[in-house]
């Protein structure tokens, strides 16, 4: 009566319906956990480098060549077109524990400048970012951070733009649906005249 | 010859219990069809569900974890979504996270830059010779929900062409020797 089918068609069976049922249930209630957070954001710029890049520039300095080296590698297949480059240090306090959940399974943290330029009147760029896979790990705390990526502009022209600093957090769950928050934005302008 | 096929399959049934169970058949198929046409709708998606294939956005993506994507009309694209787009003349579609994107006036487009979370530098590279932007022409979707692990069996299908025909022959199989309900 019991054969070795039916048992294990039922125990399928059973696995397949309660295991759904569960994930189910896992994932509707990060929407609540999240809505309980409450992550303290501290962000401050420290120095913004400007440069005007041509292939004939050379750096005058440590921070230069690695703005002129970051520059190159935005351009695999060519030389890099003249233009403007920014980059941000900064100072960074965030305290992201209470954002971590039994359904969090990584933050990607990232530092958005967002700017307004005459062509284009919606631009963001990610200078910076860490991917936080623990509550352990999840106080930032840093001095003098010098950011990952470049400000660029479509148009290469960056002088004279002011822009807003953000941090930004994708929260991706162990199962169910992604979520972005944001906290802690700064005004930043870049510089008018080198 | 087709008549001892048909007496094997169908041992002791009627012409009208044969056609019954070949229309079952045909609505499993259809209607599994039918789902995937109605979910793309639904999602603005061509592709509302993909499989991770590559590692290039861990830890937060493995090989063979499911992603559901839309692609609402209004809603815009910004930094820190991580998008699947298809490049023209690749045949393989990449899921990575925006970096930087431009909203241009003059031609109401969309410049944007991507990059996996797992790589070192930009996705220029990947894009073709001389394209420095990606537009919103060539994304699929953005990916709004997750589950993991599952996709997997697809992975192990295209890596084992043959395990995936001796699958469909046995559930075929099975579904003609189904014993129905009386």
């Amino acid at each position: 009566m019991f054969s070795f089918y039916n048992r294990g068609s039922t125990l399928l069976n059973f696995l397949c319906t309660v295991l759904p049922v569960l994930l189910a249930l896992l994932a509707c209630t990060s929407p609540f956990l999240l809505n309980q957070a409450d992550p303290k954001v501290k962000i401050n710029v420290r120095n913004v480098h400007m440069k005007r890049y041509s292939s004939s520039s050379t750096p005058s300095n440590k921070k230069e060549s690695t703005m002129m080296k970051l520059y190159r590698y935005h351009y695999p297949y060519r030389y890099p077109p003249k233009g403007d480059i920014a980059l941000i240090d900064f100072d960074i306090n965030a305290d992201l524990t209470s954002v971590f959940n039994w359904n969090v399974k990584e933050l990607f943290v990232y530092l958005v400048y967002e700017f307004e330029t005459p062509k284009q009147k919606f631009n963001q760029v990610v200078v910076w970012d860490d991917i936080i896979t623990s509550k352990q790990d999840a106080h930032i705390k840093g001095k003098n951070v010098e950011s990952e990526y470049l400000v660029t502009a479509l148009d290469n022209k960056l002088r004279g733009i002011s822009g807003n600093l953000t941090l930004y957090w994708d929260i991706i769950p162990n199962t169910g649906l992604l979520f972005q928050k944001s906290k802690g934005s700064i005004t930043v302008p870049l510089q008018k005249e080198q | 010859m087709l008549q001892p096929l048909l007496d094997n399959l169908f041992s002791g049934k009627s012409p009208r219990e044969i056609a019954h169970q070949i229309l079952n058949i045909f609505m499993i198929v259809t209607s599994a069809f039918m789902s995937w046409k109605a979910l793309a709708l639904i999602t603005n998606s061509e592709s509302p569900i993909v499989v991770v294939l590559s590692e290039s956005m861990e830890p937060a993506f493995q090989r063979g974890d499911l992603l559901f994507l839309t692609l609402p009309r209004q809603e815009p694209f910004i930094v820190g979504d991580i998008v699947v787009y298809k490049i023209k003349g690749q045949e393989i579609p990449i899921v990575h996270r925006i970096l930087k994107i431009h909203k241009n006036e003059e031609d109401g487009e969309d410049y944007i830059l991507t990059k996996g979370d797992n790589n070192n530098i930009d996705d220029r590279a990947l894009y073709n010779k001389d394209q420095l932007w990606i537009k919103k022409s060539d994304i699929i979707g953005k990916v709004k929900g997750y589950l993991p692990y599952i996709g997997y069996v697809t992975i192990v299908m295209s890596d084992y062409p043959k395990l995936k025909y001796l699958l469909l022959g046995v559930l075929t199989i099975l579904m003609f020797f189904e014993k129905e309900e009386k």
